[in-house]
């Protein structure tokens, strides 16, 4: 074998790569070859002063993380967070926005005085009234379907009268000697 | 999140999260930095929790992810500073420091320090976290004999660099 060969052996072997047959044979073959032995060992000893430098350079984190096993808290606070915020920002602002509008609301008063109920005049006109007005009018039997919210009403009234032409018709001869 | 893979996911962490903290602090060098990207690489991990198809281990599919997230801190890192000079810089982009000392510890860091990207992602994986082979290749999508290459080059180059560092001083 080669001495790349025979160093990406020696490699797998450091690494734990070669199974029981292949680290069997490999040894067998070192042990009747000096130089490839060698190379081997100058391998695993490149591999085992790398493993030795990396552990060394990594293993002092200074959070002591590797002795306590915490959960990982930040994965979902982290993405809630700034909802969270913004939705706590929102209450609050509400919130202060109502008792503002209410401390106002108490004491000031918008606008002119409201009367009070006995000054009203009684004007208020009924349904009653209006159909008092209207009937015998012109418009009076569809704007008292209107009045009355009953649109099938307004229409049996607009049949009922017949068109437009008839009724102004009938409208000018009742009232021709008025 | 599921009561069931949320404990799941938490053990996972527990067993991984020290040697995803080591994998990227080979990366950046310092542990402010290598937390961050640990977090980074377990929200993405937890992301995509449920669409692990169980092709490759667990461990290989989060250094998967860990080697991405690397990529991208290394070339945000790129982005906001780029290196005002190209002597003596190690592969991050920064200047190279100190000297090694009796023990080769420094050397070897060194070396390693100086390594291809390429070469540095199978010797942190391989030595920093401790995967096999198969699951350095699964986490670099890479086959198996690719592992094997740049590992047998790395180790060769930092021999090499070793015995020179060795011999300078």
């Amino acid at each position: 074998m080669d001495r790349d060969a025979i160093e990406r052996l020696a490699m797998d072997s450091a690494c734990g790569e070669l199974n029981e047959d292949a680290e069997a044979l490999l040894s067998e073959y070192l042990a009747g070859n000096a130089e490839a032995d060698r190379w081997a060992a100058d391998v695993r000893e490149v591999c085992e002063k790398t493993e030795a430098a990396i552990q060394k350079k990594t293993k002092n984190s200074g959070s002591g993380l590797e002795g306590a096993p915490v959960a990982p808290k930040p994965a979902l606070p982290v993405r809630l967070w700034p909802v969270t915020r913004l939705a706590a920002a929102v209450v609050i602002a509400a919130f202060i926005g109502f008792a503002i509008g209410h401390r106002q609301e108490s004491n000031t008063t918008y606008g002119p005085p409201l009367p009070d109920s006995a000054s009203i005049p009684k004007q208020v006109r009924t349904v009653a009234d209006l159909r008092e007005q209207y009937a015998g009018t012109f418009w009076g039997d569809k704007m008292l379907a209107v009045i009355e919210h009953r649109p099938d009403r307004r229409h049996q009234a607009a049949r009922r009268a017949g068109s437009l032409w008839d009724r102004y018709g009938k409208y000018i001869k009742e009232n021709r000697h008025e | 999140m599921a009561g069931d893979v949320k404990k799941e996911f938490q053990e996972f962490w527990i067993q991984t999260a020290a040697r995803v903290r080591a994998y990227m602090f080979c990366a950046c060098r310092n542990w402010e930095d290598a937390d961050d990207l640990a977090q980074d690489c377990y929200l993405r991990a937890l992301r995509g929790w449920s669409q692990f198809n169980g092709s490759s281990s667990r461990q290989a599919w989060l250094f998967g992810i860990a080697r991405r997230t690397r990529v991208d801190w290394y070339r945000k890192r790129k982005r906001e500073r780029p290196p005002a000079h190209s002597e003596n810089l190690d592969e991050f982009g920064w200047v190279a420091p100190g000297e090694p000392d009796a023990d080769n510890v420094e050397a070897v860091w060194e070396s390693v320090k100086v390594l291809k990207a390429e070469h540095g992602q199978v010797v942190h994986l391989r030595f920093a976290v401790g995967l096999s082979y198969a699951e350095i290749a699964q986490a670099l999508e890479v086959p198996i004999g690719t592992v094997r290459s740049r590992l047998h080059r790395a180790l060769k180059e930092i021999r090499q660099k070793i015995r020179e560092l060795e011999n300078g001083s």
